[in-house]
């Protein structure tokens, strides 16, 4: 997390954050075909090439967002990958019906998020024309709606959980081709969608950690990279909502809406110097330029590029925006970056810097000289500013069209629109908001009513809500950093089992579920041999004082190693953890002493760290760290 | 009267409705015993139950809400759909070729119809232009819907129609014609317009979609925009169908009507051309033959029609075991044509040729076509084959069994002589009956081969 953002008061502020957190499913096959899940590494079998159009909504309108991926012109290539995926997947074949599986789990979890269950699940198609999806657009259902989850002492409202499918992966996006992997393709999904209940940025990803962990915990969630991601809706009094699209991790969260609240906030201080200067959406003027002939023999290594390659050069000038490019608008980004990021997209100039503009001219690779061309053919006064794109001619026909569009929204203040994560809490602008009027039934399936039998049959096998656990063990005494990693995990039904049948401290269970066993895992051992009476068994044991705790770890290592092993209790029988007297255990230590005689210690404490360390391995199990430790310094001070 | 307030509900639906006082395109809050729910009511598919109501929440997201569940409902809006494509005037230029566009329905262009939850046809040129503007510089645009019917419901009634049509337009001086059809049967449709209109001064072209046009995804555009071209600035005055050449948006084959075939019952490169190569592929700007024996665009060419068509015709797809009574009933039946789509060379099993034998001394006109699709019948060359010809069956080359039931039912139409309809049927028009086939007219690559994996790894074909 940042520790550069300047202090908010987010209250005062109006600052309201929702959250879409999509969770993959954890089934064998995907959600209309029969492919297997999963990722693919190995190079495509074969490509194809397809192109987007907008269609109309059921209600008959274009939706904002198709047509701005239409103005884009797009060549979109998919990458297909034989067992991964089908004619499906290369939308040449109807969907199958509804993976059932996955149905069952998002009713489950819809149920857990305390949701009132649709009757009858209606199957809709909502527009993508960014390419991500080969149909042109995502299959997706309500499964429920109007559920809540708990947050301190209040109640944060769902609006809704659907089930859908995943798009692809997009692989790279240069110029006017795009290409994706079409493994991930229709990967069942559910995605849960928050109101806007989040008050600062903190809540936020506290929220977003709760949601998470409620997922996870049900145990029928897929787990890993790319398995989990959040949209993130962020507005202020005065502002739009902004959604940030495709947040990996939660932790990046509160840095992404801190700072989208700062630039929501400067934007609005744009619009009222723009109104200040008596600028209106109607009285907005903006001409173009054409500066190729001016600039045919420039120093400028990105113009002479363009000019290469046989494109243009040209310029807009916005009456009366002089100074507000360089008006800082997030951490190291200036107003002018909002204009690059729409041509960057909608005009396909991906090659940055894509603009330059004299409110910061001497950032530009354009000399004093040429500048002063520029603003002679423009007559650009002192009070205006000029924005030069270059590239294809088409690209900066449609990038100067852009400009004026962005010059337009800035008097208006923030435009709805979703950005993405580019990292450290920055975003940049990814397309223009879509509203519902992209989405529409889909024709190739029936609504599929949701019997009864089917809610009892979920409902009966209801796991406990993974709040109601945590507080269940914080009661306990369990702390904070046991808990959240104990409750997505696939072992925490016998953690309850142990500390209910053994006398132990839930704390130290908790700890060799979450920390020992995981930290052998990832040193490579096999720790999915370690069954849940395995682990009953050694606490058992524990409780019973038939070692101290020391000898856990090396247990499970010997037990992971061990080439045959029966069961733990093998394990342990093969040890001896008889305990040692006093006496045996003074001679010990007083041995080890005086073995240290001619060293040199600075302290008692560090004297005692190198006896402790020498003797611990012999004594381990039989007696406890903490004993042997005071044990030591004892005879050290004697 | 006043149903059309509550469009596609059904009892125990309706009274409910007219009970809470709403009605479809409300925008209502409800509550029900699991909750409230927000949203516009939308009309209900006529096919689907009784027990639920449809609810577009402001979203876009549609529910569907069992009716017993339902305490309460109150009217807050009315938002009535109107599921239009943005109209305008197509605009047209004297530089400009004039094209004709015949509808018959099908996918090619449409839009949803919430009572039946599919897709119904929509088409003026007002509508083609605002959903496919890029028409508008290729040619001037005349619409005319000649029916609206899915393409399996095409029969002689609309063939007639159809070919008549395309007379007319040709004689109003059209520089080409286009056919918006369904795709099912859009090749028995290529064939028998390939025997009804003759002697066309220029192009024909048939087009349809394999993905609906209501799909951001949908071929339906660039189709229309390659025919659109196909019939007005390219040269090849034949009856053709323009379709995906490759499952990519790459171009569009134009391929013989006599020759087509749809081969997947999904994929966008469905039509093939059996037994030879397609006659040319096409863009949107250029139209490029690979082949020069094409007949020309040439206005002064006199279009000729002949609409004769027999129904009393039926294919019989041989399976192993077929009892003569499959031949018999339709010889009882009053069939007066049968095109056996046979095994092999050309070959069925014994026991039918006793009632084949008998089918054709009543005068039932009996041709043999292959069930491989590929190749020419020969029943010269096993015993079956020699008893089949000595029973009266007519080898029918390599006609393709579609191809041959559409040319026996206009043959039979123009005369009830066997000798005559067996002179029409093997006098080819346009490469129905080819006189040999090339030795890359049957080329299907097999998926797997390392060759062949290379190949469509290069770009999906």
């Amino acid at each position: 997390m940042r520790k550069d953002l300047p202090p908010v008061d987010f209250e005062k502020l109006g600052f309201k954050c929702g959250l879409e957190i999509h969770q993959q499913l954890d089934t064998e096959k995907k959600l209309f075909c029969h492919c297997p899940v999963g990722l693919r590494h190995d190079p495509p079998d074969a490509t194809i090439l397809r192109h987007m159009r907008p269609t109309l909504s059921e209600l008959g309108e274009y939706d904002g967002t198709a047509l701005m991926e239409f103005k884009t012109k797009k060549q979109v290539i998919y990458q297909l990958n034989r067992g991964s995926t089908c004619t499906y997947e290369m939308d040449d074949t109807p969907p199958f019906e509804i993976n059932q599986q996955a149905l069952d789990i998002a009713i489950e979890l819809a149920m857990l998020l305390h949701c009132s269950i649709v009757d009858e699940i209606h199957i809709s198609r909502k527009q993508y024309l960014d390419g991500s999806i080969p149909t042109g657009f995502q299959r997706t259902v309500v499964v429920g709606v109007e559920g809540w989850v708990p947050y301190k002492d209040r109640k944060i409202r769902i609006v809704q959980i659907c089930l859908e499918e995943d798009a692809c992966r997009e692989i790279s996006d240069i110029g006017h081709t795009i290409t994706f992997k079409a493994d991930r393709l229709s990967t069942p999904l559910v995605e849960v969608i928050t109101y806007p209940d989040m008050l600062n940025p903190d809540e936020a990803m506290e929220v977003n950690e709760i949601i998470g962990r409620m997922l996870k915990a049900s145990g029928k969630v897929r787990r890993g990279i790319g398995s989990v991601r959040q949209d993130v809706n962020v507005s202020i009094n005065g502002g739009t909502r902004v959604e940030i699209k495709g947040v990996a991790k939660t932790g990046y969260v509160r840095d992404l809406t801190y700072i989208e609240a700062l630039r929501q906030k400067a934007l609005l201080d744009i619009r009222d110097t723009i109104k200040s200067r008596g600028i209106s959406r109607k009285s907005l003027v903006l001409t173009k330029h054409d500066l190729t002939s001016i600039l045919s023999s420039t120093e400028s290594l990105s113009i002479r590029t363009a000019l290469n390659s046989g494109g243009s050069v040209k310029c807009a000038k916005l009456t009366g925006f002089a100074g507000l490019l360089k008006y800082p608008v997030q951490p190291g980004k200036t107003f002018s970056s909002e204009f690059a990021g729409r041509i960057r997209v909608i005009a396909c100039l991906d090659k940055m810097p894509n603009i330059f503009h004299s409110d910061a001219q001497d950032e530009s690779e354009l000399t004093q000289d040429e500048w002063t061309q520029i603003k002679e053919i423009t007559d650009c006064k002192l009070t205006d500013v000029v924005i030069v794109v270059w590239g294809a001619d088409d690209d900066v026909e449609t990038a100067l069209e852009e400009i004026k569009f962005r010059a337009l929204d800035a008097i208006r203040g923030v435009p709805n629109e979703t950005r993405q994560d580019i990292g450290n809490g920055i975003t940049d602008f990814e397309r223009i908001l879509p509203g519902p009027d992209r989405m529409y039934p889909d024709t190739d399936l029936p609504p599929i009513p949701i019997s009864k039998e089917r809610l009892d049959r979920i409902e009966s096998n209801l796991p406990e809500r993974s709040w109601d656990t945590e507080q269940r063990w914080r009661e306990l005494g369990i702390r904070d950093d046991i808990i959240k990693p104990l409750v997505i995990s696939d072992r925490k039904n016998v953690f309850d089992r142990i500390i209910s049948t053994c006398e132990v401290d839930p704390n130290e269970v908790g700890a060799v579920i979450t920390q020992t066993i995981k930290s052998l895992r990832r040193k490579g051992f096999n720790t999915s041999r370690i069954t849940d009476n395995d682990l009953v068994d050694l606490f058992a044991a524990y409780s019973n004082k038939k070692f101290t705790r020391e000898a856990i770890p090396m247990l499970l290592t010997e037990f992971c190693k061990s080439s045959n092993p029966k069961d733990i209790a093998d394990i342990i029988g093969k040890h001896d953890f008889s305990p040692v007297s006093e006496d045996q255990l003074r001679i010990i230590i007083n041995d080890e002493i005086a073995k240290t005689s001619e060293k040199h210690f600075a302290t008692d404490s560090q004297r005692a760290e190198y006896v402790m360390g020498r003797i611990r391995q012999q004594l381990l199990g039989k007696v406890s760290g903490k004993d042997l430790r005071s044990a030591i310094e004892k005879q050290l001070l004697q | 009267m006043g149903n059309d307030l509550y469009q596609g509900y059904k009892e125990p639906s309706l009274s409910k409705l007219k009970e809470l006082g709403i009605k479809v395109w409300s925008d209502v809050e409800i509550s029900t015993t699991k909750g409230k729910f927000v949203g516009v009511i939308l009309p209900r598919s006529e096919t689907a139950d009784s027990e639920h109501l449809v609810l577009k929440m402001h979203n876009g997201y549609n529910v569907g809400i069992a009716v017993d569940s339902i305490i309460s409902a109150k009217e807050i809006g009315y938002k009535e759909a109107h599921y239009k494509i943005p109209e305008s005037e197509f605009p047209t230029s004297p530089d400009k070729p004039n094209v004709t566009l015949l509808g018959t329905g099908g996918t090619i262009a449409s839009r949803l119809d919430y009572r039946t939850g599919a897709v119904i046809p929509a088409f003026t040129p007002g509508e083609l232009y605002g959903a496919v503007p890029e028409l508008a510089d290729i040619c001037n645009l005349k619409t005319e819907k000649l029916y609206g019917v899915f393409s399996e419901n095409m029969g002689p009634e609309q063939y007639i129609a159809t070919a008549e049509a395309v007379k007319r337009e040709i004689e109003n001086g059209v520089d080409g014609i286009v056919i918006g059809h369904g795709t099912d049967t859009m090749h028995h449709t290529a064939a028998i317009l390939t025997f009804m209109v003759q002697d066309s001064p220029v192009p024909i072209i048939l087009v349809g979609s394999q993905r609906s046009s209501d799909r951001p995804s949908s071929d339906a555009a660039f189709n229309l925009r390659c025919a659109a071209h196909a019939a007005a600035c390219g040269n090849i005055a034949e009856v053709m169908v323009c379709m995906f050449g490759p499952t990519s948006d790459q171009y569009n084959l134009l391929h013989r009507g006599t020759r087509v075939r749809k081969m997947h019952s999904s994929y966008r490169s469905t039509f093939r051309t059996l037994g030879d190569i397609p006659v040319a592929t096409c863009t949107p700007d250029k139209v490029t033959p690979l082949r020069d024996d094409y007949i020309r665009r040439d206005v002064n060419r006199k279009v000729r029609i002949n609409t004769s068509f027999e129904e009393r015709v039926a294919i019989l797809y041989y399976y192993p075991n077929m009892h003569p009574d499959m031949v018999e009933s339709l010889v009882d039946n009053g069939y007066r044509g049968i095109v056996i789509a046979g095994t092999g060379l050309g070959h069925v099993n014994k026991p039918l040729y006793e009632p084949l034998r008998k089918a054709v001394e009543q005068g039932v006109a009996v041709y043999m076509t292959v069930q491989t699709l590929w190749g020419y019948v020969q029943m010269n060359v096993y015993d079956t084959g020699r008893d089949l010809l000595d029973a009266g069956v007519v080898p029918a080359a390599n006609m393709l069994p579609e191809v041959a039931y559409m040319k026996l039912c206009w043959a039979l139409g123009q005369s009830r002589d066997l000798n005559k309809v067996r002179e029409i049927m093997l006098t080819p028009i346009n490469s129905e009956i080819t006189e040999g086939e090339p030795h890359n007219g049957y080329i299907i690559l097999q998926g797997g081969l390392p060759e062949v994996e290379e190949f469509l790894k290069k770009g999906m074909r």
